[in-house]
């Protein structure tokens, strides 16, 4: 088990060092530079500004610079904003974005789980129907469109909860029903699925067999192998509830990660870009190890064995 | 409906309780003891005619591209052509959905966004095809070390979340003067086709173990034409639900991308830049945003509906 976790310690570290340095020069091929805006600045200003900020140091100087204050957590200055510093951006946005995050999540697992379990129970039944149809409902409707249907529905039509901001509990529930949308969806169906291909397994016979009641056999004995595909699908359920905060911090004017980094794409605010980029792959990589080990907790066939690429 | 019952559960499909009913005395389905010869594909394609929503979410698809093809240039206005003195009319029968903030007829910008949308979709399908199949059909033919480093690769493009790569590469494009939708095509293009590869990767790994692959390699078969000619022939089913599943997908990013100021903008109009404007004008004028809503959320769902049918209809581990 610890030769395992050390292997994907390390390569989890070399992941991000890749995208590190591949944003890192992606960013440096950009041509019209940091300082490029729409009223010219004159030439003397910019070599200021980049004698300020170290980019007249040749290329690979500027790199190793980078990595090694990377390696020390400090992700240097925003381009845009004088006084504030990457970490900063992160400091202020990330709590703000996780809070919202968490709660998507816990909200996608708490109604997802059930819901598909119910659709199978009662296969073929219109309650299966309705199932499958509000999870394909869930995983067509951009979570963009959802956003502003649910804001139109919720907050201009009801007049029942407020259509932006950030603060109170009343807030959290559309922006947050709105990322949970997609996993929902994709939690529900893939709980069905598995399901109904565990109801017809031998060892469920048996526990009938022996006269357990359905709620022990179905909480007892089917739960346990269902929750291990919806692990497996946690890291890129993930992945898309940050994505998803992008526009959704957006459209409710929630002061999170998300929105602080779309905004610095349209600013150009490239240090930024290249920090935030790097924050979320880590963050990603890291809930993917964790996946993966709760995955070897809940799976003993699994324990130890080296996953091959697959 | 008792003949069609009778046939088909002589192909494998799982009969229900109660739907074995006798034929009527004295007909001819009593003789009939025999299905049709079925091959493959049309297995598939009865499969998927008996799934009503695959079959409406195809109806859809069909319709979608004759509006896109067609629906412009039917269209009295243009996607462009402001009128000043009629903005931000509500549905009439002169403009059907309505007019925007600059005057222009809405249901000639949701048609014309279809055709964007649309093209994102084909594109992200055509190079789902050459990049996405090749590469993960290679990986796997060749195995070893070439698999093991172009894995590696896949692995870590799949560590980081596709819109992120997308973003970074459409504001390095961006700024490189590529027009903002060809840019579009060029991120999704270049990110789109890992899923793929994982799949026809492990469709050939164990398709080139049969014993086809090994007596096309006894002939003389070049590797190329076993790859090509053989297997990836036979790992379709697979290929084509994966395509199906990612063009909603593709359509969808666009129109993210748009919407957060990214991809395409105005005047272009594209799904998620007319969403983007109707948002900002919900307040006050909702049908703004409902029809490209309309349109993104209905194109999505035909698309999912289509690829669950076919990976239902196609998908041989599925098959019971």
């Amino acid at each position: 088990m610890l030769k395992f976790i050390l292997r994907r310690v390390l390569s989890m570290i070399l992941v991000v060092l890749i995208v590190a340095s591949a944003t890192f020069f992606m960013m440096r091929l950009l041509p019209s530079g940091p300082f490029a805006r729409e009223k010219k600045l004159p030439a003397e200003i910019i070599k200021n500004l980049e004698a300020r900020y170290h980019l007249d140091d040749p290329l690979w100087k500027q790199y190793v610079d980078y990595i090694k204050n990377l390696l020390r957590g400090d992700l240097g200055p925003s381009f845009k904003y004088k006084d504030r510093t990457v970490n900063n951006i992160i400091n202020d946005g990330f709590p703000v974005s996780a809070t919202l995050g968490v709660v998507a999540v816990v909200l996608a697992i708490s109604i997802g789980i059930p819901l598909g379990i119910w659709g199978a129970l009662k296969q073929n039944g219109w309650q299966d129907s309705l199932v499958m149809f509000v999870a394909l409902l869930g995983v067509s409707v951009p979570n963009f469109i959802m956003a502003v249907l649910l804001m139109f529905i919720f907050a201009l039509g009801l007049h029942v909860l407020p259509a932006a901001g950030w603060g109170s509990f009343k807030q959290i529930i559309l922006p947050a029903v709105t990322l949970a949308g997609y996993p929902i969806a994709f939690i529900a169906r893939l709980v069905r699925s598995s399901m109904l291909e565990v109801l017809r397994q031998e060892y469920i016979t048996t526990a009938r067999a022996k006269g357990l009641s359905e709620r022990l056999v179905i909480f007892r004995h089917a739960l346990r192998n269902i929750l291990i595909p919806v692990v497996t699908v946690l890291g890129p359920l993930i992945a898309a509830v940050f994505t998803g905060s992008f526009v959704v911090e957006k459209i409710f004017a929630i002061p999170g990660l998300g929105r602080y980094y779309v905004t610095s794409i349209n600013d150009r605010d490239y240090t930024v870009i290249l920090g935030v980029t790097i924050f979320y792959s880590a963050l990603l990589v890291f809930m993917n190890f964790l996946v993966d080990l709760t995955y070897a907790w809940l799976d003993p066939r699994i324990r130890y064995v080296e996953r091959k690429v697959s | 409906m008792a003949a069609q019952t009778a046939w088909q559960s002589k192909e494998g499909v799982a009969p229900e309780a109660g739907s074995f009913v006798l034929a009527p005395k004295g007909s001819e389905e009593l003789q009939q003891i025999t299905g049709r010869p079925t091959t493959y594909w049309n297995d598939a394609i009865r499969r998927l005619r008996r799934n009503k929503l695959a079959v409406v979410g195809f109806w859809i698809i069909i319709v979608l591209f004759v509006v896109a093809i067609a629906g412009p240039m039917v269209s009295p206005y243009s996607y462009e052509e402001q009128d000043l003195n009629n903005t931000f009319q509500s549905p009439t029968l002169r403009h059907p959905f309505g007019t925007d903030q600059l005057g222009r007829d809405q249901l000639t910008r949701v048609m014309y966004g279809s055709r964007i949308s649309l093209a994102v979709g084909i594109v992200c399908a055509a190079l789902n095809f050459l990049i996405g199949v090749t590469y993960g059909g290679i990986a796997a033919y060749f195995g070893g070390r070439v698999d093991d480093i172009m894995m590696r690769i896949v692995d870590i493009l799949y560590g980081i979340p596709t819109l992120i790569i997308v973003i970074l590469l459409t504001v390095l494009f961006k700024d490189k003067g590529v027009s903002p939708l060809v840019n579009v095509f060029i991120a999704i293009g270049l990110t789109y086709w890992l899923p793929m590869a994982r799949i026809v990767r492990g469709e050939i790994l164990s398709l080139k173990e049969r014993e086809f692959a090994l007596a096309a390699k006894t002939i003389g078969a070049t590797n190329n034409r076993i790859l090509f000619r053989h297997l990836i022939p036979n790992a379709m089913g697979p290929i084509i639900v994966t395509v199906t599943l990612e063009i909603p997908s593709a359509i969808f990013t666009e129109a993210f991308l748009s919407y957060i100021g990214l991809g395409v903008s105005a005047p272009v109009a594209s799904w998620g830049v007319l969403a983007s404007d109707g948002t900002e004008a919900i307040r006050s004028f909702p049908y703004l945003v409902l029809f490209p809503a309309l349109a993104i959320s209905l194109t999505m769902f035909a698309f999912n509906f289509l690829g669950d049918g076919l990976r239902d209809a196609l998908d041989p581990r599925l098959r019971q």
